[in-house]
């Protein structure tokens, strides 16, 4: 058991004392906390920096829109303290008076114009002059505030209380769908879709990520020859799952500092981007209880498990890591595949496509978490999934061990398929 | 280990190989390249397991993890994790044999300041393995090797790649490990060492042994009768031609002009050799009577057995 630990040790220390670990397990939030929080602020940051008081309003239908216009745009969230200029005029001279503004905007001295004709009230056609460096949120802010004031104009031209009638006119039906499963638990349909999507692409990135390492690891160890003093002091066995549990352990920390970090996030998401003058919703996360976490360690861990096997038998059957990359194509094929068929599996959780991934072990660690997240797989389907996910992963992991003593002693040449299989029959 | 056999894919390692090291002796194994030295030693290690026959250690099985806590291995191919610092490198190497961690510091200490890792100014075991010169490097694996102790020290072509000074050191502590009732087990192909340091040899070529026992023995039983050199002066070349070519004395001979190497026939001493070459009136320098060396018998027994590739390895 000493042996075992000192291998754990050896793997779980090495890796956490590096500079990859500490980047990569600080650079996993800030990706996180970019993806949620830059675009929001983004689209912010670019409709505030239009100076919409630089814009000048042709106004020529007589009856003061130009203003109610400038006055709409003053105030407000993302209002300025300045009102635009309103240049009132009659329809005749609309056109020498454009003409000079164009001028003015073609020269970059004006962000825009806007001209309201003696038929905009009537027909809703406004046209709009500008500039090439001001942003297209100029044209959707004025579109806006000339909505409002023409709605007014029309208003009070039908004699109706103007309060009353905006109401009226301010129609919009807020869609919550619920979606009620099998079981009774509920929950938003978006976000349960979100976080299903979620914890398949995590589930994913850390077994891709971490089966790598097994697999440089194991070739590091075998290029280097440390591998046959190693096995002069450890079976085989030990050696593979001290490796595969060391590195498991920091793939866990890892994967817990990222999921602890993104929830802070997500349930802050709101009081950071206010914090930023962003206004913004919190985002409700699904109610996730710890039993339903339960089956998701579970298949983070055989998936992982069974991975690692696969990728330590590959690293242990090479010579060197560029041979390692091409042997490796088969075991990420699968992986990818998984993933591939996500989009399927995601529109129809329920159907067979989805069903049959969830029960085939190479891709029930990506696929079933998913269905986990949207639907509510029966008990006897999620007990035969684990079943026989954690029957490939045991059965992995003892040919790996097996084929490990052989072929790390094995350079040159890389083996055949029937020689691997010879190997894996033979050390019994 | 008795009659060992072990065969690969597409060609047989060990044919056949029977040894016994006595404990407390320096044991060669001693064979050209490829003659199954590093398959053997792997077996004795159950780096290997052999296709038939049976390998018992210490009075255990091959194999029984209380024995592998008691041998030290120093593989022909060697290798450190290059990033790791030389001291969590040997704790780890101490730990896989049983040691505890204060313990194996301990004795890590030790051992990096009489390889003279570990001076007063500089400490190499807080450097990382990739920093180290090659010479470091090795001295840092054989620590690795003897920190726990072990009773069986099994170097596999422990000088190549050594410089004169390291080999040196090695040498010294192998003899200093005999000292202390350890048994040793290297493989080489320099018959010289060989020949300086073992109290036993096996020859292995072609997977087979081809003679093994104590190195006096040895020479006893594939020595023949013996070689003389003599080295003559003025005519004394001339003059022995009569006795050189008389078969009843001399099997054959090796002819350096003024020197030359003589194997005595069988039945004939050096002595009536001396005696006639006076009767010849020759007259001679030097006349120095050799035993067989290591060399010469590990040649022979080799060439015995038809071995025709890489017959004497740079020995």
């Amino acid at each position: 058991m000493g042996k075992l630990y000192a291998v754990i040790g050896r793997e779980f220390g090495e890796r956490v004392r590096s500079r990859w670990f500490l980047l990569t397990t600080l650079f996993g939030p800030f990706l996180f906390a970019a993806f949620t929080l830059g675009p929001p602020w983004l689209a912010f940051r670019s409709a505030r920096s239009v100076d919409i008081s630089a814009v000048v309003i042709v106004d020529a239908t007589g009856q003061q829109a130009g203003a109610g216009v400038a006055t709409e745009l003053t105030g407000g969230l993302m209002g300025t303290a300045r009102a635009p200029k309103v240049i009132t005029t009659s329809a005749a001279s609309a056109a020498h008076t454009l003409d000079s503004l164009r001028i003015d905007v073609a020269a970059d001295r004006l962000p825009g114009v806007a001209y309201l004709s003696a038929t905009s009230i009537e027909s809703g056609a406004v046209s709009m002059l500008l500039s090439s460096s001001a942003p297209i949120a100029t044209s959707e802010r004025l579109q806006k505030a000339i909505e409002r004031e023409l709605l007014r104009q029309r208003v009070a031209a039908a004699g109706l209380d103007a309060e009353s009638a905006l109401k009226l006119a301010q129609v919009r039906v807020a869609l919550k769908v619920e979606r009620v499963m099998r079981d009774g638990r509920t929950g938003s349909a978006q976000v349960n879709l979100i976080f299903g999507a979620g914890v398949a692409v995590l589930l994913y990135i850390v077994i891709v990520l971490y089966g790598q390492i097994v697999l440089r690891s194991v070739t590091e160890e075998k290029q280097s020859r440390v591998s046959e003093l190693v096995l002069a002091s450890v079976s085989p066995r030990i050696l593979l799952s001290g490796k595969v549990l060391g590195i498991g352990g920091v793939a866990l920390v890892q994967l817990g500092f990222w999921t602890a970090s993104m929830v802070t996030l997500m349930t802050n998401r709101g009081r950071i981007l206010s914090a930023l003058g962003v206004a913004s919703s919190s985002m409700t996360l699904p109610s996730v209880s710890w039993t339903d976490l339960i089956p998701l360690l579970a298949y983070f861990l055989l998936g992982y498990v069974l991975y690692a096997a696969l990728f330590a038998a590959v690293g242990s059957i090479v010579s060197s890591e560029q041979e390692a990359q091409q042997a490796q194509t088969p075991v990420l094929m699968l992986l990818v595949g998984s993933v591939a068929l996500l989009q399927p599996a995601l529109a129809d959780p329920d159907g067979p496509i989805a069903r049959t991934l969830s029960l085939v072990p190479f891709s029930s660690p990506i696929i079933m978490p998913l269905r986990l997240g949207l639907v509510a797989v029966p008990t006897s389907e999620l007990a035969v999934s684990l079943g026989l996910l954690s029957l490939l992963a045991a059965g992995a992991m003892v040919a790996a061990g097996r084929l490990y003593r052989t072929a790390l002693l094995m350079y040159g040449k890389r083996p055949s398929i029937r020689e691997i299989i010879r190997w894996i029959r033979l050390d019994g | 280990m008795e009659h060992v056999r072990k065969a690969y894919a597409n060609h047989l390692a060990v044919r056949d190989v029977s040894l016994l090291v006595p404990k407390g002796t320096v044991y060669g194994l001693l064979g050209p390249n490829g003659a199954g030295k590093t398959t053997t030693i792997r077996m004795i290690l159950n780096l290997m397991v052999p296709d038939t026959g049976h390998i018992e250690v210490l009075g255990r099985p091959a194999g029984d993890p209380a024995v592998s806590d008691r041998v030290g291995y120093l593989p022909e191919e060697r290798g450190l994790y290059r990033k790791m610092e030389v001291r969590r490198v040997l704790r780890f190497l101490g730990r896989l044999k049983g040691l505890q961690t204060k313990e194996a510091d301990k004795r890590i200490d030790l051992w990096l300041d009489r390889m003279g890792l570990r001076t007063a100014t500089q400490d190499w075991g807080n450097a990382k393995v990739e920093d180290l010169s090659r010479g470091m490097q090795q001295k840092v694996q054989f620590i690795g090797t003897m920190l726990h102790e072990p009773e069986v020290v099994i170097l596999d072509e422990p000088f190549s790649g050594l410089d004169p000074v390291n080999a040196q050191v090695l040498k010294d502590t192998v003899l200093d490990l005999r000292r202390e009732g350890r048994t040793v087990i290297f493989s080489t192909h320099l018959m010289d060492n060989a020949e300086r340091m073992c109290d036993a040899v096996a020859i292995i070529a072609r997977g087979e042994v081809v003679a093994d026992g104590a190195l006096n023995a040895l020479k006893k039983q594939y020595g023949g009768p013996g070689r003389v050199s003599i080295e003559f002066a003025g005519n004394g070349r001339d003059r022995a031609r009569a006795v050189l070519e008389n078969t009843a004395l001399v099997s054959g001979f090796d002819d350096h002009g003024q020197r030359v190497e003589v194997d005595l026939a069988v039945g004939a001493t050096s002595q009536q050799l001396l005696s006639q070459l006076v009767t010849h009136d020759v007259e001679i320098v030097k006349f120095d009577r050799s035993e067989a060396s290591l060399h010469r018998i590990f040649l022979e027994r080799v060439a015995a057995t038809g071995v025709e590739a890489g017959l004497s390895g740079n020995g």
